[in-house]
């Protein structure tokens, strides 16, 4: 149940069990098993944890990121007047399959958002941008305010505007 | 129901490695790979951080963005805060 987590998310460490993690999705399970850390310690990415007795249950993690106009064929004209977003990137949330159906899911993307959007105010992000592998996950991504991005079919977005 | 085919062509060497891993596994050779390519792409997609926007679809996206707070569910911030609150009081 939600109520057996002590805490909300932390920022991933070394004494966080990761070894039991299990997901539908292969490269989240084996990302937070093999690669999460190691990205912790360089910042390649951040990522946060809900965790319980020490052992995680969902996790999310959080780049910043860019977007791009594509290049028209008349790219010497266009470099140097290029446009350019920053954005803040959820590159990855995952909820461990044994506690899957009890919310936390749409928590954890509650808070993931919540501190995007607190992020985008300070170094003026535009928007949170995601990516959905699955039509289940683009699914759960659209329930919680998320909308296509354009022009590619796996990624939405979120605007961070200044009214958040 | 899987009914599209991705022909790929391999080396000797390379055909007999994955047969000898997949059966190690206990799957078909043609699932082994499949499985492999799909954690591989979901990496792959996962990891980037750079996104590019067509350019006819641009102007749109910069107006949606510019629309403050479009897109923005409040009901999913109020879930976040209450969340947090009950989480920071306890």
């Amino acid at each position: 149940m939600v109520r057996d987590l002590a805490v909300g998310p932390v920022p991933l460490d070394v004494g966080h069990d990761v070894e039991a993690f299990e997901c539908s999705s292969k490269a989240l399970q084996q990302y937070l098993v093999r690669r999460a850390l190691a990205d912790q310690h360089s910042r390649g990415s951040l990522t946060y944890v809900l965790a319980v007795t020490g052992r995680v249950i969902a996790y999310a993690s959080l780049v910043p990121g860019v977007v791009e106009a594509a290049l028209s064929r008349d790219r010497v004209v266009e470099r140097g007047r290029r446009q350019v977003v920053p954005v803040v990137v959820l590159s990855r949330i995952a909820v461990d399959r044994r506690w899957q159906r009890e919310g936390i899911g749409r928590l954890l993307l509650a808070w993931a958002v919540n501190q995007a959007a607190g992020a985008a105010q300070v170094i003026g992000a535009r928007a949170l941008v995601t990516t959905g592998l699955s039509r289940e996950t683009r699914s759960f991504l659209e329930k919680g305010g998320f909308v296509p991005f354009p022009g590619d079919v796996h990624r939405l977005y979120m605007p961070l505007g200044v009214g958040v | 129901m899987k009914e599209q085919h991705l022909h790929l062509r391999v080396g000797s060497a390379e055909k007999a490695l994955v047969r000898c891993a997949a059966r190690e596994a206990g799957i078909s050779a043609s699932r082994f790979v499949l499985e492999a390519a799909v954690a591989a792409a979901e990496e792959a997609v996962s990891r980037q951080n750079r996104f590019v926007v067509p350019r006819e679809q641009w102007a749109d996206f910069v107006a949606a963005l510019n629309e403050a707070g479009a897109g923005w569910d409040p009901s999913v911030r109020s879930t976040a805060e209450a969340w947090l609150a009950e989480r920071n009081g306890s």
